[in-house]
């Protein structure tokens, strides 16, 4: 039973170290082929790509590689942004500026008032980052009711995924301050879980994406 | 420390969950939106088809209006136009017979008849294009023969034809079928080039089986579907108003092949 376990978290483990990057390989190959929002969102997947092999090079040297938290929640609440910007009708992009231009200002004072919260989890960062982009994706299925339902995949996992992986970062800090327990174990096992969940529906669109563009070029 | 790692295992259990119950939420959310979506969808659909049935009444109706009338139209210029020209006719020879006549009369008088033998030519040409006789008299058959004879003598143009009498119920269903095969073979020719036609027309209990081959330039039929021009909407109204099914195979450079049935 204990060995299951493991294979199945080395299992979930590798597979959310691999899925970004072969993400990434594939939304980056057809880049050019496709729209805006495709686009912004290849972007978004080198981003993670990147955070995630300066985390795994710094965690390889032994140097504490948590700081990288803060730029994975700016880059993601930047690059969901203009993902969000190019799916969203034209009049709902002054919600998207609105929130960017607050999260921004809250963030500046906040570090300016406390420059230590960089060397922690910043609970305030992840709700103001997280937060925007659950509503953006809710704006956007609202939208897809009664118009065009493009990016429904990575739009759903967005929403999944964002919405109980902050409620984790939230309390990142104490999960990882405490003493270490099954329970914490299995919360950090929960949310590895739920970000393959994330990448595999992420790989559904591409798919669905190519499909559909093939269809179109063969008519 | 005993009460706090007790306390702090509390909390995480209500921790998984709450992450648990959050993740139970936000699939129920998609859900909603994905059936009210779909929900939505259907009722859009069943809108759209409701108009476009509502069009394709009013076009049968008007192919329908457009028959009688020009049913009306052929017989008014046989029975008003025609007949009184030949009265006409008739007149002017009695006059010609007359020995009596000076050379400047007779030279009028043979004009009044070239006139009126060209308007009757005009007359009864223009009333067989409005509604063939031959179909309201000898039926389809024959109304598919003359027309196919017409065109293979122009030396354009090679028909070759299979056609058997169809035993239907109604004259008029004969009329959309002739129409249908003056409509392909019109665009066979303008759009599609072709210089020959194959064309079989068979019975079947309660219908009839339409094939018709042409080796011209051949299109994109999902083309024609979405955007189908006035001849080809024509033809689909007609097909319709037969309770028949239309299939169409072509490809370009590769000629076309229109299938009508009905069984």
């Amino acid at each position: 039973m204990e060995l299951l376990a493991t294979i199945i978290d080395v299992f979930f483990e590798y597979s959310s170290a691999i899925f970004p990057i072969i993400n990434a390989m594939l939304f980056t190959y057809y880049y050019k082929k496709h729209d805006r929002a495709f686009q912004y969102f290849s972007w978004y997947l080198i981003y993670i790509c990147i955070i995630q092999l300066a985390g795994f090079i710094l965690a390889k040297f032994t140097i504490r590689n948590l700081f990288l938290s803060h730029f994975y929640f700016w880059g993601q609440l930047l690059f969901l942004g203009l993902f969000y910007k190019s799916l969203l009708k034209q009049q709902q992009h002054k919600w998207i500026y609105t929130s960017v231009i607050i999260v921004v200002i809250a963030l500046v004072l906040q570090y300016a008032f406390s420059p230590y919260a960089f060397n922690r989890f910043n609970t305030l960062e992840v709700f103001l980052c997280c937060f925007p982009i659950v509503i953006f994706t809710l704006i956007h299925l609202t939208n897809t009711l009664i118009g065009p339902s493009k990016y429904m995949y990575i739009n759903a996992g967005i929403l999944m995924y964002l919405t109980s992986s902050s409620l984790i970062f939230i309390l990142g800090d104490y999960l990882s301050s405490g003493t270490k327990s099954r329970m914490t174990d299995t919360i950090w096992f929960i949310n590895k879980v739920l970000y393959v969940i994330y990448l595999v529906l992420i790989f559904i669109e591409w798919k669905h994406i190519r499909s559909r563009k093939q269809k179109l070029l063969k008519h | 420390m005993e009460t706090h790692t007790v306390s702090q295992a509390e909390i995480i259990e209500a921790l998984v969950y709450g992450i648990i119950f959050l993740v139970l939420v936000t699939i129920g959310v998609i859900l909603v939106f994905h059936y009210s979506r779909k929900k939505i969808i259907e009722k859009e659909i069943e809108q759209v088809n409701i108009k476009l049935l509502h069009q394709q009444k009013l076009l049968e109706t008007t192919i329908n209006v457009q028959e009688a009338e020009r049913k009306r139209i052929a017989q008014d210029l046989h029975d008003a136009i025609s007949s009184k020209l030949n009265v006409v006719s008739l007149t002017t020879y009695g006059l010609l017979d007359d020995h009596d006549l000076n050379e400047h009369h007779k030279t009028g008088l043979h004009h009044i008849l070239d006139i009126t033998t060209n308007t009757l030519e005009s007359s009864r040409k223009i009333a067989h294009d409005l509604l063939p006789p031959v179909l309201d008299k000898f039926g389809l058959k024959a109304a598919l023969d003359e027309l196919f004879d017409n065109y293979n003598q122009s030396h354009k143009i090679y028909i070759k034809n299979h056609i058997e009498a169809l035993k239907l119920n109604d004259s008029s269903e004969e009329l959309h079928i002739f129409r249908i095969v003056q409509e392909l073979i019109n665009n066979a020719i303008r759009h599609g080039q072709a210089a020959q036609i194959s064309i079989a027309l068979n019975t079947r209990v309660d219908g009839f089986y339409l094939d018709f081959k042409d080796n011209g330039k051949g299109f994109d039929p999902t083309i024609i579907d979405t955007n189908p021009g006035l001849g080809l909407q024509n033809i689909k109204s007609r097909v319709n108003i037969l309770n028949g099914q239309l299939h169409i195979e072509s490809t370009p450079h590769t000629g076309s092949r229109f299938i009508i049935s009905r069984n």
